[in-house]
């Protein structure tokens, strides 16, 4: 099932990842300046899960 | 500790041979470990650190963009098609053509733009001339590292004036001449990946020729307060003597028959000359944008940028508050391609070189070309940044200048450069990185702080061509995506020689004046 989607979706799945990995760390930024220390911590987890599906995705 | 994110990307890369996207995202997760483990990193400093390196991507990543869309309106126009027919009439020598693009057109490119542009631009045109992927990507790369510091209108050298506070007509010199002398070794490694031995045999006389000439012009003009010239004055001279020497009986083949006019007019009944616009269109923009300076003060008035706080590791390693990367929105390199890019493609349409329809066509090219590549560089930007804030990066630099004598030092500082641009992709941030580092060795060990700095820039600019983040960009634009590790390994060879060519010249130097 995993390598069915990661075969099919691979572009589809890669232009998501970019779009994560830009705004994501603008999220982090604002949610730091806001002072919302959970939701940075929250926001930066993903940011580590999309740098795991791409290294998933290859 | 701190050289291991480095050294988990180049093994993945070299030795396993994973794509870029695919390294850097556990290059990431290893410069992590290491900043929390080993050099106390807190989590505000990674997360500043994170969107620091997104906004430098970002500003990295509007050039890649509008650099691939202008590529592929050119191609969809036929151009690189006709200067793949076109050059062969000019001469049929190989390694003329291979000494024209890969060594001075891609040098002048980086003289009036660089961020990556020439290779894009250059590579694929190698290719159409029947160069294999590999070969276009190592020849573009290590023919234009000699223009880098003067490049880019000087961005690298001026960097280095700001952080020493050194006069710039102090530190040209040495810089100018190391990199002159870096200019001749490029071009020879150029005609040795394209031709073979039998080449550089060959592009012996024009190397030393045209790289003399090159050397000198931007000698000159970095001497006498244009530094912002260098390596575009150098280009323009270099490409003229070649355009020159190409004439020559001697460098026509003998298989070629037809006269360049013929060529250019055989191709689908479209002038060569009007297929060059989108190329001719970005020299005359940037020329008006940067030179004209009105034109730049006007389009230079909106920029956007965010400011961080300070931030420290619990060892002391103190990032100062500031803001991170500035960019132009309307000046930026990237806008300039932007503009050549919807001029072009109006022209192209209303002559018919572009048919009604194509533009979904190119912008779905440019889609599947960018994104691995901008993946690859947000992470390895991302591992750059971290290692920079969590005090490793200067670590790095401390143990190497400790870990050499007097004598040798000169021939270690090339060296330095060179690893910080490898390890953030860029020239200027390895001065930023290194410059003042280097600058305060010298005077320890009693050093030409002039000789040793110039060696530092010489040696980032020619180390910033074999970085991740560059090759990656130079592989999208001809089909390597994802293959970067092949022609790094490649590349790491030949760029030894020429940043070992700046060493030797370094410590010929020290020890000779």
């Amino acid at each position: 099932m995993a390598e069915c989607v990661k075969e099919h979706m691979k572009p589809a799945l890669r232009l998501v990842l970019l779009a994560l990995q830009i705004l994501l760390p603008f999220g982090l930024f604002f949610a730091m300046r806001a002072g919302v220390q959970a939701l940075a911590v929250v926001i930066f987890v993903l940011l580590g899960v999309s740098m795991l599906v791409l290294v998933w995705l290859g | 500790m701190a050289l291991s994110p480095v050294v988990v990307v180049v093994v993945l890369m070299l030795a396993f041979r994973w794509g870029g996207s695919r390294a850097g995202a556990v290059g990431w997760f290893a410069a992590i470990l290491a900043a929390v483990l080993f050099f106390s990193a807190g989590f505000d400093l990674l997360a500043v650190a994170q969107v620091k390196a997104v906004l430098l991507s970002l500003d990295v990543l509007f050039i890649i963009w509008t650099a691939l869309l202008l590529f592929n309106i050119a191609q969809e126009a036929g151009a690189i098609r006709m200067i793949g027919r076109a050059l062969p009439a000019l001469t049929g020598d190989r390694v003329m053509q291979s000494l024209l693009i890969g060594w001075l057109m891609v040098s002048f490119l980086q003289g009036m733009g660089g961020f990556g542009v020439p290779v894009a631009v250059c590579a694929p045109l190698l290719v159409g001339l029947g160069f294999s992927p590999v070969q276009a990507v190592a020849m573009a790369s290590i023919g234009h590292g000699w223009a880098v510091s003067f490049g880019s209108l000087a961005t690298s050298f001026q960097t280095l004036i700001a952080v020493t506070g050194l006069p710039g007509e102090a530190l040209a010199p040495m810089a100018a001449l190391l990199l002159g002398i870096a200019c001749l070794p490029s071009g020879l490694l150029v005609a040795l990946i394209g031709n073979g031995w039998k080449g550089v045999r060959r592009a012996f006389f024009p190397v030393l020729l045209i790289g003399s000439v090159m050397g000198i012009v931007q000698y000159l003009l970095a001497v006498n307060g244009m530094w912002t010239l260098g390596a575009t004055g150098a280009g323009i001279v270099g490409l003229a003597v070649g355009f020159g020497l190409a004439r020559l009986p001697a460098y026509q083949a003998q298989d070629v028959k037809s006269p360049r006019s013929e060529a250019a007019q055989t191709n689908e009944g479209k002038s060569l000359w009007l297929s060059l616009l989108a190329y001719g269109l970005l020299v005359v923009l940037a020329f008006v944008v940067n030179l004209i300076q009105p034109v730049d003060a006007f389009i230079s008035r909106v920029s956007v940028t965010l400011n961080f706080p300070a931030v420290s590791t619990a060892y002391g390693w103190v990032t100062e508050a500031g803001p991170g990367r500035v960019i132009n929105l309307f000046g930026h390199p990237g806008a300039i391609l932007l503009y050549t890019c919807v001029i072009s493609y109006i022209i192209y349409r209303r002559v018919g070189y572009i048919e009604k329809g194509s533009l979904k066509r190119i912008l779905g090219r440019v889609v599947k070309s960018g994104v691995n590549s901008s993946l690859g560089i947000l992470a390895m930007v991302g591992v750059a940044s971290i290692m920079l804030h969590s005090g490793m990066t200067t670590l790095l630099a401390q143990g190497l200048s400790v870990s050499f004598s007097r004598g040798l030092y000169p021939a270690v500082a090339p060296f330095i450069g060179a690893l910080g641009a490898f390890i953030t992709g860029s020239n200027n941030n390895s001065n930023v990185l290194f410059a003042l580092l280097q600058e305060q060795a010298a005077q320890i060990m009693n050093l030409d702080v002039m000789l040793i700095l110039g060696a530092q820039t010489a040696g980032g600019a020619l180390g910033s061509v074999l970085a991740p983040a560059k090759v990656i960009v130079g592989c999208s634009t001809v089909g390597l995506a994802g293959e970067e590790g092949a022609v790094m390994r490649k590349l790491l060879v030949y760029g030894l020689v020429t940043v070992g060519s700046v060493a030797l010249a370094a410590l010929l130097i020290h020890h000779l004046f």
